[in-house]
């Protein structure tokens, strides 16, 4: 056979050896130092495979073996004719076309009789593409942050990679003890690798744990995957573990987002039905304040002539002629006047009723109403004023309003202590911050008027409806029901707030927020002054729909001294007041008329005369002058009923105010 | 029992009797200690003792004694 | 810190191994003799640590309290060497090696006893070796069996036991159906490693020759 073909055959060898992942066997006779080898161990070493297999000196072994690995292998081999048993190195052989080939050798001695080593026999496997894919893996597997395990059920240990002990935070190791391994995992989750002959062959090897590492102590965690693999007598677990704790964190992250967005609907939810229920106050108040309203100002109408009718026959009655008489009218009158007085409460409820606020000292008005508190609370009640004063800043609202709210919230303190006690009232600057601002409250600088009694305190239940209109706790009769609506519907057109506390047996305590006025320029209104009397100097127009009472206020302002002229309309008026003969000091009108409103009259007025002094009447004066519940500051305005005196005093007023006449 | 004991013991033992078979069992595998076993003239038998590893030294030690009485 | 003249080279490490190699499979073989079972002994890593480290290192490994057979050695380099177990394992090696027929009484009470053997046998089968490898002979105490933690049988904390470095081998006792591991350690002193260290210089230069 020609050479050449022999070198084709050789490398056709080759090749196909190469493909398979080329092994040879050798078979060292340590005594005679002769070593075997078979074709492809020969192949491998460049040796004459006939040869190789009849047997060459045993030092052929190291003649491929790469000049850097050549030493390591004297001595591994040193070991195995010493009497190690077992052979197992990789090491590089350099094949005879001077390529670099990787090579795992496997082997193993035997012992003759005396325990002495014979013979070393064994397996040369090519692993040139294994040891470039495990470089790969490996570079991938710490790229990765991939630990690889190989655990056989029944065995104490298991085989692990270097990153697998990194991850777990312990020294690194080829193989570690079942236990070493389940003691980083954190107590009561299961453990990591199945303990040995536990008899329970796992479903699968995919899971997640919580471990404290080794070496630091840090909590991690860390998932497992792999493959399970049934042999005849148990299994084998091959598996990759990696650590997944940011994983972990985000999860958590968007669950606690997710809890809290559970909490902040909650949160938006109470809101709403607090908001909810507001709204449903609302318009309870609307409900009933426009049903009362609307009662109130026909009610008015006939009060104003009842009054003004009894006032009237009193003031010209004579007072020996029939003394019983009087008495009855006086009754009528009284009862007319509650009568009113009740329609004001209804109206002050409805927050229909026009306030007049200016600023007010509270501290001064407390100690102006101490005679009265103490005759209306009187008896086994002592009262106590207990206000700021000086500092106290000064409110804006209705003075007049303010006191009747305080005297109610005091009579019902009085009727809570029916054995007696002491009920406080008192006034002191109050700040509410934005951080602390309860939910009846807003933040903002108010003054607090207190009244505290030491009564028998209110149930959860009834706490709950006392600014309900009509709801009462008196006996029939004793109450209108109408006392805390009232002041509650007080508080809320004058832009504050109002708080109760109570619990049964421990008094109550009613609080009253109004804003502070920081317009301290105003002085305190001065005290009015009646100057009764008119001339007929003085010209009045009344304008009032309702004959009964135009009557009544033209007789009133006739027996003043004034010049008076009447319409029962507003186009009557104008008419009346575009003749020469008139010269209109005052226009007196009610507000609310058909046709035209007492304010579209005034306004035509003034359009020919705008020094007129306007006085409007009303029982119900909502839309035409009030806006926001208050006065317009330029508007004056008497409310029906009015008295004599009542009537008198205003009309003078408001004409001195003119700038004066030269 | 230190292994030098063990050996002195064997060789007072030898000087006193020349022919009594001795053998020297122990985990003490150190060529050294073989090679004085062998010059007091006595067997070293390696622990852990098993029938296999006693046997040489036990038919040796029947062969010598029979001879020895012939 | 372990110093630079005790520090193994890559070769003297190889030697090292290969000689407690040589070591551990004559202890593997007699175990087995005494096992009757297989048994497969794997090849030792070795390192060279401080008395501290080696006793965190097994009580890394080991949550239970260690048994140990003690034997010292004496030479040309002398030291002491540990075959460790976790407590836990001590009874069922020495139902392995009693071959099973004993009540848990008996194993209790000739438990001492067959450890002592049983380390003997394997410590002998390592030193005995290492010094017909390095061609040199050492004398060796009778077993002692010790019970304690890592820092006890590394005398971590007496003095001196900064100097003393430990050559640690984790030897994996593969028994099937046992639950067996145990590992070699040699504490030796700085002088006593120096020695070795020229020992397997010789050996190496005995076995590799040119190739060196």
């Amino acid at each position: 056979m020609p050479e050449i073909d022999d070198n084709a055959e050789a490398e056709r060898t080759r090749s196909a050896l190469g493909a398979a992942g080329a092994s040879g066997t050798w078979d060292w006779h340590i005594d005679s130092g002769i070593l075997h080898a078979d074709a492809q161990f020969a192949e491998l070493y460049d040796l004459d495979p006939q040869q190789a297999q009849a047997g060459v000196p045993a030092e052929t072994f190291f003649s491929a073996i790469h000049p850097d690995d050549r030493a390591r292998m004297r001595i591994a081999v040193a070991g195995i004719l010493g009497g190690a048993e077992l052979f197992s190195k990789e090491f590089r052989i350099v094949t005879p076309d001077g390529a670099t080939l990787w090579v795992h050798g496997r082997g193993r001695s035997f012992l003759d009789a005396n325990d002495e080593p014979i013979r070393f026999t064994g397996l040369l496997v090519d692993v040139t593409e294994r040891k470039r894919t495990e470089e790969r893996l490996r570079i991938a597997q710490s790229a990765g942050g991939v630990g690889t395990f190989e655990y056989t059920d029944g065995f104490a240990t298991v085989a692990v990679s270097d990153e697998f002990c990194r991850l777990l935070g312990l020294h690194p190791a080829t193989s570690l003890p079942v236990r070493t391994i389940n003691n980083v995992v954190q107590p009561g989750d299961a453990p990591l690798i199945p303990q040995p002959r536990s008899g329970i062959i796992p479903d699968t090897l995919d899971g997640v744990f919580r471990v404290s590492r080794s070496n630091d102590g840090a909590e991690r965690w860390i998932a497992r995957r792999g493959e399970i693999i049934r042999e005849r007598s148990g299994y084998r677990l091959i598996g990759v573990i990696y650590d997944v704790t940011q994983t972990k964190e985000q999860e958590a992250r968007l669950l606690e987002l997710n809890e809290t967005l559970e909490m902040r609907v909650e949160q938006e939810l109470t809101e709403r039905r607090r908001t909810e229920e507001a709204l449903r106050q609302a318009q309870k108040m609307e409900a009933v304040g426009q049903l009362t309203g609307g009662i109130a100002h026909d009610f008015n109408n006939l009060l104003t002539i009842i009054i003004g009718n009894v006032d009237a026959v009193l003031r010209r009655f004579d007072v020996s002629s029939d003394p019983r008489a009087r008495r009855s009218l006086e009754n009528a009158l009284q009862g007319a006047n509650r009568a009113a007085s009740l329609t004001q409460r209804l109206l002050a409820f409805s927050r229909r009723q026009p306030l007049d606020p200016r600023p007010t000292d509270v501290a001064r008005l407390l100690a102006g109403m101490s005679d009265l508190l103490t005759r209306s609370i009187g008896g086994a009640i002592a009262v106590q004023i207990d206000a700021e004063a000086p500092g106290l800043w000064r409110v804006e609202a209705d003075p007049h309003q303010l006191e009747n709210v305080i005297l109610n919230l005091a009579v019902n303190g009085r009727d809570a202590m029916p054995d007696g006690g002491t009920l406080t009232i008192a006034a002191h600057n109050h700040v509410v911050r934005d951080e602390d601002a309860p939910a009846s409250v807003p933040a903002g600088y108010y003054v607090c008027i207190s009244v505290t009694d030491a009564g028998v305190g209110m149930s959860a239940e009834t706490l709950a409806r006392v600014f309900d209109p009509f709801f009462t706790t008196k006996e029939v009769g004793k109450g209108t029901g109408l006392g805390l609506s009232m002041v509650y519907g007080f508080v809320k057109q004058s832009g504050g707030h109002i708080t109760i506390e109570s619990a049964e047996g421990s008094g109550t305590v009613v609080r009253l927020f109004l804003p502070r006025n920081l317009d301290n320029e105003h002085a305190p209104a001065a005290p009015m002054v009646v100057a009764a009397q008119g001339s007929p100097s003085e010209t009045i127009l009344v304008v009032e729909d309702d004959d009964d009472v135009r009557a009544y206020t033209v007789g009133i302002l006739r027996e003043l001294g004034y010049r008076v002229a009447e319409a029962h309309d507003g186009a009557t008026a104008v008419r009346l007041f575009d003749r020469d003969e008139f010269s209109v000091d005052l226009l007196l009108t009610d507000v609310v008329m058909p046709a035209m409103s007492g304010r579209e009259l005034a306004d035509i007025l003034w359009d020919r005369q705008p020094e007129l002094s306007v006085l409007f009447v009303s029982g119900y004066p909502r839309d035409a002058i009030v806006s926001d519940g208050r006065l317009d500051p330029a508007v004056d305005l008497i409310p029906k009923p009015f008295t004599y005196l009542g009537l008198a005093g205003k009309v003078r007023e408001l004409l001195d105010r003119r700038p004066s006449r030269t | 029992m230190t292994e030098k004991d063990g050996l002195e013991l064997a060789s007072e033992l030898r000087a006193l009797r020349p022919e009594m078979p001795l053998a020297i069992i122990t985990a003490n595998i150190q060529d050294e200690i073989v090679a004085r076993a062998r010059a007091i003239g006595a067997g070293f038998v390696a622990k852990p003792l098993t029938p296999d590893g006693l046997e040489p030294f036990l038919s040796g030690a029947a062969l010598r004694l029979r001879s020895s009485k012939a | 810190m372990i110093p630079a003249t005790v520090t193994l080279g890559d070769l003297e490490r190889d030697a090292l191994t290969e000689i407690l190699n040589i070591g551990v499979s004559r202890a593997a073989a007699n175990l087995r003799k005494m096992i009757d079972e297989q048994v497969t002994l794997s090849v030792p890593s070795i390192e060279v640590l401080s008395r501290r480290r080696a006793a965190r290192m097994i009580s890394e490994r080991e949550i239970a309290d260690l048994i140990a057979v003690r034997q010292d050695f004496d030479g040309p380099f002398s030291g002491r060497a540990l075959l460790i177990f976790p407590e836990t394992n001590s009874l069922d090696l020495v139902r392995a090696v009693t071959g099973g027929e004993l009540s848990n009484d008996q194993v209790v009470e000739i438990e001492r006893e067959a450890l002592g053997e049983t380390g003997n046998v394997i410590l002998n089968s390592c030193l005995a070796t290492m010094a017909n490898m390095l061609k040199r002979s050492l004398t060796m105490t009778i077993p002692e069996v010790l019970r304690g933690n890592g820092d006890m049988l590394f005398e971590v904390g007496e003095e001196g036991a900064a100097e003393g470095l430990v050559l640690f081998l984790y030897i994996d006792f593969a028994v099937r159906k046992r639950d067996i591991r145990g590992y070699i350690a040699m504490i030796m002193g700085i002088p006593s490693l120096e020695v070795l260290k020229e020992l397997l210089d010789e050996f190496i230069e005995r076995v590799v020759g040119q190739d060196a």
